[in-house]
């Protein structure tokens, strides 16, 4: 079964960076969806179905943590979980988002390995709970 | 007001960026940014109760090697040439993250503006750069320039 990933970041070299790591991560991923701000991620979800969205916080128009908190009020969205990767490294800034429903925070630069690693992570509890 | 961090402090923490982000290798310099070439220019602001302006500039060539890095393409291609600003943004944006800890702490939650990159003339660079008492000169090991510098701008 391949997967949809959801890229959100205003920096379109930013987003070719996720959508390096996701493709180099060998993970089974169908097609990886591009967003440039969090109203466009939202716009996206509720035309498309998407396993996991990776999200920027600090984007023009909506930024990462208004798009979680839209997200947790549409039923059919609350259950996509969201990987935030900042260039914020407050401590507060990550309890605020981990404390809004984030599955995971990862600081800027990432390594690759840290993708594979959380989105093999979320994919392996989605396929133990459908079997559970 | 929180006091900014040493040129040193500075130095490292853009050096340590450039390898870990952009495998870009740079030494501080005493030389200034080239004076007839116009440089890539990055801005953005922090805030918490006092506002802070970082302010990064790369020479246009090492803008297109930064996104050449981050994009794992050459850099003389025009997808390169064409990501340069981005990427310095990207630099700038990630610069931000570390720099707003240094100055506030982690235990609060600085606002880090989105950035903005244009080309600027060198003259008003250097004028800029000679006004910051926090600010670096830096060598690429390919001999490109780039200069950063973090300006206070008063409360909020």
């Amino acid at each position: 079964m391949s997967y949809r990933i959801l890229v959100v970041d205003d920096s379109p070299v930013s987003r070719r960076m996720v959508c390096r790591a996701v493709i180099m991560s060998g993970l089974d991923v169908g097609e990886i969806l591009e967003a440039g701000n969090g109203q466009e991620a939202l716009d996206l979800l509720a035309k498309s179905w998407v396993d996991i969205v990776l999200a920027d916080i600090n984007m023009p128009v909506m930024n990462g943590a208004e798009m979680v908190k839209e997200m947790a009020k549409r039923d059919f969205m609350q259950v996509t979980p969201v990987i935030i990767i900042s260039s914020e490294k407050s401590e507060k800034r990550m309890e605020e988002m981990l404390g809004l429903g984030v599955h995971t925070y990862l600081g800027k630069p990432f390594r690759p390995e840290q993708i594979k690693q959380v989105i093999g992570q979320i994919l392996r509890e989605r396929e133990e709970a459908s079997r559970g | 007001m929180a006091s900014a961090p040493s040129s040193d402090a500075l130095s490292r923490a853009v050096i340590a960026l450039l390898a870990d982000a952009a495998f870009v290798f740079a030494e501080p310099t005493t030389a200034p940014m080239p004076a007839g070439d116009n440089p890539l220019v990055a801005r953005l602001t922090l805030e918490l109760g006092e506002r802070w302006e970082l302010y990064v500039c790369v020479q246009e060539k090492l803008g297109q090697m930064l996104a050449a890095n981050l994009l794992g393409t050459e850099s003389e291609t025009g997808e390169a040439r064409a990501a340069a600003s981005d990427a310095v943004g990207e630099l700038a944006n990630i610069l931000a993250g570390a720099l707003a800890v240094d100055l506030f702490g982690k235990s609060v939650v600085c606002k880090i503006g989105i950035p903005t990159v244009a080309i600027e003339p060198a003259r008003a660079v250097g004028e800029r750069l000679a006004k910051s008492a926090c600010r670096v000169n830096l060598e690429t090991e390919e001999g490109y320039a780039l200069a950063v510098a973090l300006i206070a701008q008063g409360g909020t």
